[in-house]
């Protein structure tokens, strides 16, 4: 199968760039035609402390070896690489400070100490021929993955509801004794897909916005399905347009686009 | 619907906290044990330390919040030690990069297998016990005043300022009533000013705690504090119900006769401010 792909990210308004804590991986569409494709998208809490870098390092990981189809007792394979991962990029990030005389001062140890943490979104695409095949999902918090076919919303997962987004969501810990608290509460779901479908993966406030708008009389999956990544500055001036309204939390916001588009 | 605001770094919230450090201060809390002036300055140095903890971020703390911590005695004036000394009110950065001295103190913790650890913890102090004089509580609100009026004329949008009034008896410089009214009034768009009253106890007793009606006190020193403190925002009240409390629309921010551990929870419960963004 061919994978089209387009991403889209902003900060929270009154944050500056880097700021942004969220993360979404792959960054490029495969070249040409593949079996296997996998995207993720994940939200650091803003409460802990370098929820960015681990972020990234859950959707990058993920990306390379996948994950559970189904729900287990123990953390899968992929949060136990990224917490390995991220301990690393830890400990060089904290040299890196030292070499800065740039000392972790008092109010940073605590939560260094305590580690990052993150809402979860993993999608895993597996070709059986012609650009169909099987999907699964594993979700870690609320973060959205909407399956849109025909322009019409098939499947929204694991939230159906944007009254179901609250502030406290369960998340992922980069420490290896917080990472069951999160993933004992993991869901996982599977379909099937086809030439022509869409996924959405979108991190919470971007996430309860879509489903508002469809809640709302205002569906707005035709246009999701649609977009590419040339839509980049429409996609944003909708975003900030929601915002002053007050129909979109003020919050990063993150969304990838997966396109199927059949085989050559 | 009012105490709604986004608490963010172009819109901060502030806390201002009134000490009393009259000469009563120097007893023993409940009568037995710990001064009260210890307890109190353990119990506010420990809230600053958690608010600075909740806006930290690697490399720097995020100013969420204004703080103030003016203490009443001897004289009415900021009780900063430190590089912070006489400042009236204070970005939390500030507060964050300056406390007076950080001590070391030993906290036990359940090892998870039935033993005990001791833990080394780090404890900022940012202002230390006093207890002497009168209490100037008059003079203390004349204070709160001018800050809250010069805070709300730059922030007019911000979630409302908390004034937090910790005494342990009664203003000795005139009836502080009308000055508490005049800081109920004043209000920024998102809503009034809160003002919350915490009594140390003198001589043990039971507490009351989050009253909603005055009939609920015996002692008329106790039903003034009542009337002078505000009723709990909404999502305050959920925060208190979550912690055990009774309440109802008329709960008000006050504690009458409270030991430490009341303290402490009190102040934890009127600090809990919204969502950071």
């Amino acid at each position: 199968m061919r994978v089209g792909l387009a991403t889209f990210h902003a900060p929270k308004s009154g944050n500056a760039p880097e700021e942004y804590e969220d993360a979404s991986s792959p960054d490029e569409a495969p070249a040409g035609d593949v079996e296997r494709f996998r995207a993720a998208v994940a939200d650091g809490a803003t409460e802990s402390m370098l929820s960015g870098p681990w972020a990234r390092e859950l959707t990058e990981t993920w990306c390379d070896v996948g994950g559970p189809a189904q729900r287990e007792d123990a953390p899968p394979r992929f949060v136990r690489l990224a917490q390995r991962g991220f301990a690393g990029w830890r400990v060089e990030y904290l040299e890196g400070r030292a070499a800065r005389a740039k000392p972790v001062q008092w109010f940073e140890e605590p939560g260094l100490e305590a580690g990052a943490f993150a809402t979860f979104l993993g999608l895993d695409l597996a070709e059986r021929g012609r650009g169909e095949g099987a999907w699964t999902a594993y979700a870690i918090g609320d973060c959205g993955l909407f399956h849109l076919r025909g322009g019409a919303l098939a499947r929204a997962f694991p939230i159906g509801s944007s009254a179901e987004f609250g502030s406290t969501p369960d998340l992922v810990g980069s420490r290896d004794d917080r990472a069951a608290e999160g993933t004992a509460r993991a869901q996982a779901l599977a379909g099937t897909f086809a030439p022509g479908d869409v996924f959405a993966l979108a991190t919470d406030a971007v996430a309860a916005w879509l489903l508002k708008e469809d809640e709302e009389g205002r569906p707005p999956w035709a246009t999701l399905a649609k977009l590419r990544q040339g839509d980049r500055d429409a996609f944003l001036a909708e975003v900030a347009g929601a915002r002053a309204d007050g129909r979109m939390r003020n919050d990063d916001v993150t969304l990838l686009l997966v396109r199927v588009e059949g085989s050559t | 619907m009012p105490y709604n605001a986004e608490i963010s770094r172009t819109n901060p919230s502030c806390f201002l906290f009134l000490i009393d450090r009259s000469g009563s201060m120097n007893d023993a809390l409940g009568g037995a044990g710990k001064r009260k002036a210890d307890a109190l300055a353990d119990a506010v140095n420990k809230l600053l330390k958690e608010l600075t903890l909740k806006c930290a971020k690697a490399e720097g703390v995020r100013d969420y919040y204004h703080v103030g911590v003016i203490g009443y005695g001897a004289q009415v004036g900021s009780a900063f030690g430190g590089a912070i000394a006489g400042r009236e009110m204070v970005p939390i950065s500030d507060l964050a990069n300056s406390p007076a001295r950080i001590e070391e103190r030993v906290k036990k913790v359940d090892d998870g297998a039935g033993g005990i650890l001791e833990q080394t913890v780090k404890f900022p102090v940012w202002f230390d016990p006093v207890g002497d004089n009168g209490t100037p509580m008059n003079g203390a609100f004349g204070l709160a005043e001018r800050l809250l009026a010069a805070w709300l004329a730059e922030h007019p949008a911000c979630y409302p300022p908390i004034v937090i009034n910790i005494t342990d008896g009664e203003s000795t410089d005139g009836d502080p009533a009308e000055a508490a009214e005049r800081i109920k009034r004043m209000a920024s768009s998102d809503g009034n000013v809160l003002l919350f009253n915490l009594h140390l106890s003198a001589a043990g007793g039971a507490p009351v705690e989050f009253p909603d009606h005055e009939g609920a006190l015996a002692d008329p020193y106790a039903q003034q504090l009542y009337r002078m403190s505000s009723p709990l925002p909404e999502k305050m009240r959920a925060v208190a119900q979550q912690e055990g409390f009774r309440v109802s629309e008329g709960t008000r921010g006050f504690v009458f006769n409270a030991d430490l551990v009341r303290m402490v929870q009190f102040l934890d419960i009127g600090t809990r401010v919204g969502n950071l963004r």
